[in-house]
């Protein structure tokens, strides 16, 4: 592999002063996960103070890579993908304040690759798992960066009853005396998909949530079972799940080794989250994981501490800068990013593309954004749709 | 300076990869237990050219990480250097080679795969992978929390995206027999219950069907060295290929052969368990039922198998029914359960009864006894409080 071509500091240098502090975060994903344009539209957004916390103490030393990410978004485009051996390594010279934090400068450096790395890793473990990689590892927080496809199933209603192996084999017993007992895989099984022929509706006189209101889970349940004729979901993000493991192999944790609280966060940002299923955005991004990545969610349940870990849908730029139409608008109004993320509450909508940094820095700390100098920035909570 | 009577080279050191071994200074080898010949058979085992050879260092797969060397923060990108920029683990198969590091790490249990070629031991495999992957554990007590072979379970699973659906293809690509030695999948669980903190190490044999068609045949030295790993093993799963059973009626010659040679693999895990104090349970899969479901109807529930719902199995397969209840006279613990991995495409429909004999095989190789209650009689008419009370307070 040749020398990657690097954009900005080495990223681990000296603090510039000596009572700032210095705090890494790895923003990590796959190919078109939204890694750059999340990094560009945070970036335009602290150029232009619209960060709740964060300012800018000075400008940085090298700004290449801060020139290169939000020159796109200033033309209206989004930035270019990130070329197989290109890395953008940004020093940011920061203050965070206000409450909940307590005010202190901040040397935060920010990393951005090429996601076909990813898969390169995946594939060839020699000569790739370079100590850059593993510097990276060594970061306070890691961004797990998560594109939301565009067409997906909606979330079904919560399901009281379960099918048994039985019923299963009654079922593919059925389908295959449909199709005269040969086997055609060219055809759908009947039913169609989703479409179970055991399973009873649920009896509405018995549905709690008519009686005592919607269910406030204390843990997300994990995905839908599927029915018979359901296609298997085949799992996505081997390459980064792999990545998390060699990140952890090499800050010395054990498989399944939960590390102390607040040494090592997590945050899931599903990129693209305003393209998802408006029932889906009501479920909340914990409940799309569960759905769509639930090995990637066991993974962490097993591996990280609750509290150290935050799932977060995040839209960079409020919508598709390809649509003549919002790239008009957006030229107009750049700040419509958001996050979106499950309070106590219900679902919590924040304007700061920052948050995903708070939470990195400070915990769940971070998600209490009450103060006076977020509240334009957050809209009100809104109940989350049980699915 | 030539010589005309050179001197032999010089004997280079003996030296193990394991850390705790001490075979090479004269002393014990530290898998004696599966050697009869340490010198000859250990792996581990090398003369180096030069102990301080950085080519003679084995790769330290598995090996605990907290007793690598430490990369400084800021060093300069060491690219160049082929260790310093390989990946801890490859990803594909777990050899029999990397294995001990792995089983060394408690609790680990290594599962031996054990059928005939093209029985579905692969396909098995991938399915429940699948099902764990995609969050279907229907009541199975654990979650996903690691491996080391993920590449090769996606290679697996990629495989099984491009079936066409035709039963004349294969699923998976067959396990190559010209494999070096025994390789295992690899799949790291956490108990689903919040008060088991633990992370329990799973590994599945992967092995080719004719290394058992070979071991049966002639349990040599080579065919047995091979599959040393068995005395190592936690559990075996028998993978039979049910559509077997209707490809002739009873009674006919290919049904007989296929039920003798059944017996005589049985047999030899057999075999294998009598010398031992503990048996080791034995999951018999009865595979590819979708097969024969419109011939042999819905199977029955897992159950043991003198269980009356299983007759007509056993009237099938009698020598290999007979063998199976000599295997539970020993003590072995068996159980036999249908399984449809593959019954469509994947994107047309799900597995059938692949979880649950996982279920019972986890519940047999983890199994976890209560601790004993304490129980204390409270007489009649006594206060419980003052009964429980602790001694320290009593008066």
């Amino acid at each position: 592999m040749s020398q990657p071509t690097l954009l900005g500091s080495s990223g681990y240098d000296v603090p510039s002063e000596a009572t700032a502090t210095s705090a890494s975060i790895s923003v990590l994903g796959e190919r078109d996960s939204g890694k750059s344009t999340w990094l560009a539209a945070f970036l335009q957004g602290l150029e232009d103070q619209k960060m709740a916390h964060l300012r800018q103490r000075r400008s940085s030393q090298d700004q290449r890579a801060l020139i290169k990410l939000t020159d796109a978004l200033l033309d209206g485009r989004f930035p270019d993908r990130t070329q197989l051996n290109e890395l953008l390594e940004l020093q940011l010279p920061l203050q965070l304040s206000g409450f909940p934090f307590s005010d202190q400068d901040l040397d935060l450096h920010l990393g951005d690759y090429a996601g076909e790395e990813l898969a390169v890793l995946f594939k060839d473990r020699t000569g790739t798992w370079t100590p850059r990689w593993r510097q990276r590892a060594r970061a306070k927080a890691l961004v797990l960066m998560l594109r939301a496809p565009e067409k997906g199933p909606s979330p079904l209603p919560y399901q009281w009853d379960s099918l048994s192996d039985r019923q299963r084999w009654q079922h593919l017993l059925r389908s295959r005396r449909h199709l005269g007992g040969r086997v055609i895989n060219g055809d759908p099984a009947p039913g169609g998909i989703g479409v179970d022929l055991d399973r009873h509706a649920p009896d509405p006189f018995d549905d709690p949530a008519r009686q005592f209101g919607e269910p406030v889970p204390l843990q997300p349940a994990g995905p839908h079972e599927a029915s018979p004729g359901d296609r298997v979901l085949v799992p996505r993000a081997l390459a980064l799940i792999e990545l998390l493991q060699f990140m952890r192999h090499a800050r010395g944790l054990l498989p399944g080794e939960r590390p102390s609280c607040g040494l090592m966060r997590v945050i899931v940002a599903i990129s693209a989250w305003d393209t998802v299923d408006m029932h889906w955005r009501e479920a909340g991004p914990t409940r799309w994981l569960s759905q769509h990545l639930p090995l990637l969610e066991d993974t962490l349940w097993s591996s990280f501490h609750e509290e150290d870990l935050f799932y977060c849908g995040l839209s960079s730029v409020g919508g598709n800068l390809d649509d003549p139409g919002f790239r008009q608008k957006y030229q107009a109004d750049p700040h419509r990013g958001f996050v979106e993320w499950e309070g106590l509450g219900g679902i919590q909508t924040c304007r700061d593309l920052a948050l995903p940094l708070y939470f990195g820095l400070q915990g769940r700390r971070a998600l209490d954004l009450g103060s006076p100098a977020s509240r334009p920035l957050i809209a009100s909570p809104r109940p989350r749709h049980p699915a | 300076m030539s010589s005309l009577h050179e001197l032999p080279p010089a004997i280079q050191p003996l030296q193990c990869e394991r850390k705790d071994c001490n075979f090479g200074l004269g002393q014990s080898c530290a898998r004696q237990s599966e050697f009869l010949d340490p010198l000859r058979q250990c792996s581990s085992l090398r003369r180096h050219p030069g102990i301080n050879s950085a080519l003679a260092l084995p790769l330290d797969l598995g090996a605990e990480p907290r007793t690598r060397s430490r990369i400084p923060s800021g060093s300069s990108d060491t690219d160049g250097d082929p260790l310093a920029s390989r990946a801890p683990w490859s990803g594909r198969h777990v050899l029999d080679a990397e294995l001990e590091p792995i089983l060394a790490h408690a609790p680990a249990r290594l599962i031996a795969v054990v059928g005939s070629f093209n029985a579905g031991k692969t396909a098995l495999l991938t399915a429940f992978f699948l099902q764990l992957a995609s969050g279907q554990k229907r009541g199975f007590p654990y979650r996903f929390a690691s491996s080391r072979t993920l590449y090769a379970w996606q290679t697996l699973i990629e495989h099984a995206q491009r079936w066409s659906g035709s039963g004349e293809l294969e699923i998976v690509t067959h396990t190559p027999r010209t494999l070096e030695q025994a390789q295992h999948l690899h799949v790291g669980l956490r108990p689903v219950s919040g008060g088991d903190d633990r992370h329990l190490d799973l590994l599945f044999s992967d092995l080719p069907g004719e290394w058992i068609s070979s071991w049966v045949s002639l349990a040599d030295e080579q065919n047995t060295l091979r599959l040393k790993f068995f005395a190592r093993c936690d559990a075996y799963i028998y993978v039979l290929d049910a559509s077997e059973l209707v490809g002739s009626g009873p009674g006919e010659s290919t049904l007989r052969k296929f039920d003798a040679y059944q017996r005589r693999i049985l047999q030899r895990l057999v075999d294998l368990e009598r010398p031992r104090a503990v048996r080791r349970p034995l999951l018999v899969l009865l595979c590819k039922w979708d097969a024969v479901l419109h011939r042999l109807d819905i199977p029955p529930d897992p159950a043991s198998p003198e269980a009356s719902a299983w007759q007509p199995i056993a009237e099938r397969l009698p020598r290999t029914w007979q063998a199976l209840q000599e295997a539970q006279a020993l003590g072995i613990t068996c159980r036999v359960a249908a399984v449809a991995a593959f019954p469509h495409r994947l994107d047309q429909g799900q597995p059938v009864g692949v979880m649950a004999p996982f279920h019972w095989l986890l519940e047999q190789v983890d199994a976890r006894p209560a601790p004993a209650r304490l129980r204390t009689t409270i007489p009649p008419g006594a206060s419980p409080f003052e009964t429980l009370r602790r001694w320290e307070d009593l008066p």
